[in-house]
């Protein structure tokens, strides 16, 4: 039966063959070369400017303003969407605004009846009623 | 560095030297240390890359030295990661421990053909099961039955508690003697 100081002692003989033919010269040549490879390597990625980064951050940078500037083209500002909802207003007649009051009447919180109807109101009228619904 | 007749220099020493540009210290670090690495990674069944293993682990403590705290030796270390090094190469090439067969890494007991036939033949089996036990229990089993180091020095090498390297290595001695007396 192998018991434990047995082993330990057949342990300690363990890779000794590898251990003495080893080239130390070789070894040590091998790892010098290595560290004075990455040294290099180092101080190069240190002070060279890192082309592929550059230019992402440049085309992250473009991609950013141009578009914030496509949203703010496209996204109509209150005071240009209510001049150009009030400039197609003008552009129909009594009768379109009537039938464009009539067709909103069912949602709309204006009650065209509390009016007196809409015949009664002229061109001006409607289209003040339509601004008004449209808030 | 080291000059002949005098007594050697501190591995702390060649270690500061190092930190402030001496190539020559690194070298002669290597050379101190660099046999019982590679009797360790051949142990831990590194077979034929046991050369190539020991230069990555000088290569990568040398790189890594700001992690060096001084609570072990360089040697055990440079041994600990030289573990990594080996359990990365297994990993990457999908090897498993190389085992010795032709008995080249195993030394001569005697004189006695018979009792050299057994012996090598015992310490091949025992270098084959120290070869496939986990990384944990070889590692602490072969620094402390291989290298002599103490439980305080291979628990700060290999980043564990005395008691847990304690654990690894009578589970080492348990599984190796199970397996060999089977």
């Amino acid at each position: 039966m192998m018991d434990e100081r047995e082993l330990e002692r057949i342990a300690g003989g363990l890779g000794r063959a590898a251990g003495e033919r080893l080239d130390l010269a070789a070894v040590e040549r091998g790892v010098l070369a290595r560290l004075r490879e990455a040294d290099q390597t180092d101080r190069l990625a240190g002070s060279r400017p890192r082309p592929l980064l550059r230019w992402l951050a440049a085309a992250a940078a473009v991609a950013l303003i141009a578009g914030g500037s496509f949203v703010t083209f496209r996204t109509p500002r209150p005071d240009q969407a209510g001049s150009r909802s009030a400039a197609s207003l003008y552009d129909l007649s009594s009768d379109e605004l009537a039938e464009v009051l009539d067709s909103l009447s069912w949602a709309s919180p204006v009650s065209t009846r509390a009016t007196g109807g809409l015949d009664d109101l002229d061109a001006e009228q409607l289209r003040e009623l339509l601004a008004l619904m449209e808030g | 560095v080291t000059v002949p007749g005098q007594p050697e220099r501190p591995d702390a020493d060649l270690i500061d030297r190092w930190r402030a540009g001496d190539e020559a210290a690194a070298g002669e670090l290597v050379r101190r240390h660099a046999r019982a690495v590679a009797r360790f990674l051949a142990a831990a069944g590194a077979g034929d890359e046991a050369d190539d293993l020991v230069q990555e682990a000088f290569f990568r403590a040398f790189r890594g030295l700001d992690r060096f705290r001084g609570g072990a030796s360089f040697r055990t270390w440079v041994m600990a990661i030289a573990s990594n090094a080996l359990t990365d190469f297994r990993r990457r090439r999908g090897r498993r421990p190389v085992l010795p067969l032709d008995g080249r890494d195993i030394a001569d007991g005697s004189a006695d053909p018979h009792g050299t036939l057994v012996a090598r033949e015992t310490e091949a089996r025992v270098q084959a099961e120290v070869a496939r036990l986990p990384p944990m229990q070889r590692d602490v089993f072969l620094m402390r039955a291989q290298q002599g180091l103490a439980y305080e020095e291979i628990a700060t090498a290999l980043a564990t508690s005395v008691g847990a390297a304690r654990v690894h290595y009578h589970q080492a001695v348990k599984r190796l003697r199970r397996v060999l007396e089977g």
